[in-house]
């Protein structure tokens, strides 16, 4: 019997990783769209599999902890401050849009899930 | 690449006190959309103040920035939260909730960073 906890660290531990693997080899600002659009497609995408399936401890530690760590909400907020200070047009859309793309890809991972592939009875 | 493990660890920590906090508001029977709102704005505020205070110190800056805090804050559950919403026909919460999360969070990088 694994509690919860650690089942939620070693997610967090592997999704901070994989995210630090994607910071390593691209730029700060590439790196923060790779990890958030991915993160939200797998998110919808995943929600909707689990959504049939009982599996408390794997979604916990897919989505709460591995895709929770994945992405950043911290780091999009830090950005479009350094985006503010020059272009504060830019900073508008940036806020706008992030938000945008993520959620049409969780919704195309979901519709994917759900209507698609993965679909069960 | 040592590094690159240490702030895995703190992605970890950030994670289990997520968790936490999705497991407080729950217990007191909100919504787990609250929790998200929560968790973002507190987690914005701090990279404000670590962006800011934090230059001298590169290694604890990378733990704590892009480990703790970024483990910490989600987008992917903010992501779906509101697709729910929309899928729901709920437009209007939807709406209220991605300017509360957007604006709240803003208001704590900024106080954060002028702290």
């Amino acid at each position: 019997m694994i509690s919860t906890f650690a089942i939620v660290f070693l997610g967090g531990f592997i999704g901070t990783f994989l995210r630090g693997m994607v910071m390593l080899y691209t730029t700060t600002w590439l790196s923060l769209w790779i990890v958030n659009v991915i993160g939200s497609f797998m998110i919808g995408l995943l929600q909707g599999y689990y959504r049939t399936r009982q599996d408390k401890k794997m979604s916990l530690f897919l989505l709460v902890g591995l895709l929770g760590s994945f992405t950043t909400f911290s780091a999009f907020c830090t950005q479009w401050l350094q985006l503010l200070e020059r272009t504060p047009l830019m900073a508008a859309a940036y806020a706008v849009g992030m938000p945008l793309v993520c959620i049409a890809l969780t919704s195309c991972g979901w519709l994917l899930a759900t209507k698609g592939v993965l679909h069960k009875k | 690449m040592i590094l690159l493990l240490l702030i895995a660890c703190g992605g970890g920590i950030g994670a289990v006190l997520r968790y936490c906090v999705i497991r407080l508001v729950t217990k007191y029977h909100r919504p787990s959309l609250i929790a998200t709102v929560i968790v973002n704005s507190i987690g914005s505020f701090f990279s404000g103040w670590a962006v800011h205070h934090t230059l001298d110190e590169p290694i604890f800056s990378a733990i704590f920035i892009t480990g703790v805090l970024g483990g910490f804050t989600t987008f992917s559950s903010f992501a779906f939260d509101a697709f729910r919403l929309l899928d729901a026909k709920r437009y209007n919460i939807c709406l209220y909730y991605c300017l509360c999360m957007i604006i709240f969070s803003f208001i704590a990088v900024v106080l954060g960073y002028t702290l």
